[in-house]
């Protein structure tokens, strides 16, 4: 799957990094940042897609927690 | 007494599984919360075209750079893992942006790609549970 298509793909976390990539090849192309720039930015782009990751674990923890709380309740309930 | 008796049947059947509190995340915190809406409003604030945009990432790493340290001696680990990505992005920029001479465009860039990322920390640090 190309930039372009993961621009268009409909999930809004992907279609904004996909963006920034297409500006970053774009501008760089047309010389309007540096090279270390660019690899800098680059790198970030990896790196924003793990710290999604780590968000979206502490939220299905959150949700696990609920719900081991509520099976305490409906345990508790029992005895 | 159904209670403790509750606690102990789970106590032992959660003792028995390794690593379970890895498993739970940390506690919601209003101080963590307040830091990381105070560093995107920051980050928000931030415009490239200003040329004192160096004073406005201050505010942003600073604040950063107290949550830090909040969130390590709290012992928000899940947290303070996700700052670290935020801090190796937000630096080299806090750098070039004093030293002067960065481009336009990877500072509009840089700043799409921090507020992203202090939108990732802020949906998990507001995600958790009160304690």
């Amino acid at each position: 799957m190309t930039l372009e298509q993961l621009a268009q793909c409909g999930k809004p976390w992907a279609q904004e990094r996909a963006q920034v990539a297409l500006d970053m090849q774009k501008m760089f192309a047309n010389g309007e940042m540096s090279k270390d720039e660019f690899v800098e930015l680059t790198q970030d782009l990896i790196r924003a897609d793990q710290l999604n990751k780590d968000a979206d674990d502490v939220e299905t923890k959150a949700m696990l927690e609920t719900a081991i709380k509520q099976l305490v309740s409906v345990v508790g309930g029992m005895i | 007494m159904k209670k403790l008796i509750t606690i102990a049947i789970l106590a032992t059947t959660l003792a028995g599984c390794a690593g379970i509190m890895d498993l739970l995340p940390s506690n919601w915190d209003p101080n963590e919360s307040a830091a990381i809406t105070d560093a995107r409003y920051s980050a928000v604030k931030a415009d490239c075209a200003n040329p004192k945009i160096a004073e406005d990432l201050l505010k942003v790493q600073q604040r950063l750079d107290w949550l830090v340290l909040y969130t390590q001696s709290k012992g928000s680990k899940d947290i303070n893992k996700m700052l670290t990505p935020v801090k190796e992005t937000l630096d080299p920029l806090v750098q070039r942006a004093q030293q002067g001479g960065m481009s336009p465009a990877y500072c509009q860039l840089k700043m799409k790609i921090i507020r992203a990322e202090l939108d990732a920390v802020a949906r998990g640090t507001n995600a958790r549970n009160m304690p």
